[in-house]
């Protein structure tokens, strides 16, 4: 459930209203902040650097409300000083998060900044077509599933403090509060031998109760 | 180091048209109500096309034209319909700012409401009077490059006998014009690139001349 501020809600009701994106790419030290407006914007503490790039933040519409939620970048018209910065194998695997904005319909006021997604960057193609237009495309991937995860363990604290009820490294993550695992695919591994695996009895009452369409 | 602007000829064109491009996101329903956002900040772009003048005219454009490099330097133009306002067709010779000294078109002092829609000018003439499609720019300079915000006025307005005059104008003033910028009437320019794939000379014949097109699109900087 999304929850914009009162203004915005007023804005968009009316339909004076402009959206935009930012995006922070990276980690400290090697950060980038890029939005998809004319010249600096600062929020949130951070200045970030216009792309003049309307459309900055496309969201991959297939899979909105899937099992993988993603996003899609596109960096074109975007200034030598920040290209430099983009090292594009470099970006692989760096977090990125992406801020939704809206503004007024002068773009004039920042009513509404919200975090749209926080995921990695999974890949960085560019495109460049001779007389055309140079793009840097910048695949975010969410943290729903994948992130070249093979199981169903959660990077979360739950999770982790299941393997060791000491170890607090994810704290402080941010996590997705569910995760789709396929029917049929193996009992994963780890969780298995942190749960102790499955009885022989419960093995049994489960082949009863489902037929046997669980391989076990 | 960025390529020195250069400033697009004012001859021989026949035709030519400002526009304001907005991208909209919009759902028209059969209801009949129609729910749209903006998406991102509008843009000046421009379209004019070059009668086949004189070779002078001619040649003026092809070297203009080369000049551009491409989309490497960017170029000054301004409306060549509307280069002063409306009731003064001919430039400000001889006006006086209210409060005295000479007029050439530059306000003494500008500001701008919340929304950045509405401008206040104040050093006019007094009672000068602005009419619709009347053009205005905010100037400066970063880093001895000059930066133009272009913006029209969509409805007209007179200055008060002080000088003064708060005018409507589209597009709204980007948040990055600096407040030390000079708003001037004269001659309003916006900086664009050209769009190579639209723009260029024809064929030359045998008078020498040639007809051509040029496509540009802002270039907005701080």
């Amino acid at each position: 459930m999304k929850s914009f501020s009162t203004e915005a809600l007023a804005a968009i009701g009316s339909g004076d209203v402009m959206t935009s994106g930012a995006v922070q790419l990276g980690a400290v030290p090697n950060q980038v902040r890029l939005w998809g407006g004319h010249g600096v914007l600062a929020f949130g503490g951070f200045a970030y650097a216009g792309v003049g790039k309307r459309g900055l933040v496309n969201a991959s519409g297939g899979s909105l409300g899937g099992s993988e939620q993603g996003a899609e970048l596109t960096l074109s018209n975007v200034d030598p000083d920040i290209a430099g910065q983009l090292n594009l194998k470099a970006l692989r695997g760096e977090p990125a998060i992406l801020w939704r904005l809206i503004f007024n319909g002068t773009g004039a006021r920042l009513l509404h900044a919200e975090i749209f997604l926080r995921g990695r960057i999974d890949r960085a193609p560019k495109e460049e077509t001779p007389g055309g237009q140079s793009i840097i495309r910048v695949g975010i991937e969410g943290p729903a599933r994948g992130l070249g995860r093979r199981s169903e363990r959660m990077r979360t604290d739950a999770d982790q403090r299941m393997i060791d009820p000491t170890a607090n490294g994810f704290a402080a993550i941010a996590y997705a509060g569910e995760k789709a695992i396929n029917w049929g695919g193996k009992p994963p591994e780890r969780s298995g031998s942190a749960f102790g695996g499955i009885a022989p009895g419960q093995a049994d009452a489960i082949r009863f109760l489902t037929g046997r369409s669980l391989p076990l | 180091m960025a390529l020195p602007a250069s400033i697009m000829p004012d001859v021989a064109v026949v035709s030519a048209i400002f526009n304001i491009q907005r991208l909209d996101y919009q759902t028209a329903a059969t209801d009949g109500r129609v729910f749209g956002v903006t998406a991102g900040a509008p843009l000046w772009t421009m379209k004019a096309t070059i009668r086949d003048g004189d070779e002078d005219e001619t040649d003026m454009w092809f070297a203009f034209l080369d000049g551009l490099r491409g989309v490497q330097r960017p170029f000054l133009a301004y409306d060549l319909t509307r280069p002063f306002p409306r009731l003064y067709p001919n430039g400000f010779g001889g006006m006086t700012r209210a409060g005295g000294g000479v007029f050439a078109g530059a306000a003494s002092a500008w500001s701008v409401n919340s929304d950045r829609d509405h401008l206040t000018l104040s050093g006019l003439p007094a009672a000068l009077v602005l009419s619709n499609r009347d053009g205005l720019m905010l100037r400066w300079v970063t880093g001895g490059e000059p930066r133009r915000s272009l913006h029209r006025l969509v409805a007209p307005a007179t200055a008060s006998g002080a000088g003064a005059v708060t005018v409507a104008i589209e597009p709204p003033i980007p948040t990055l014009v600096p407040g030390s910028a000079v708003a001037d009437l004269a001659k309003p320019q916006a900086i664009f690139k050209q769009v190579p794939g639209e723009s260029g000379m024809g064929e030359i014949d045998t008078l020498h001349s040639a007809s051509g097109t040029l496509s540009a699109v802002q270039d907005l900087r701080a």
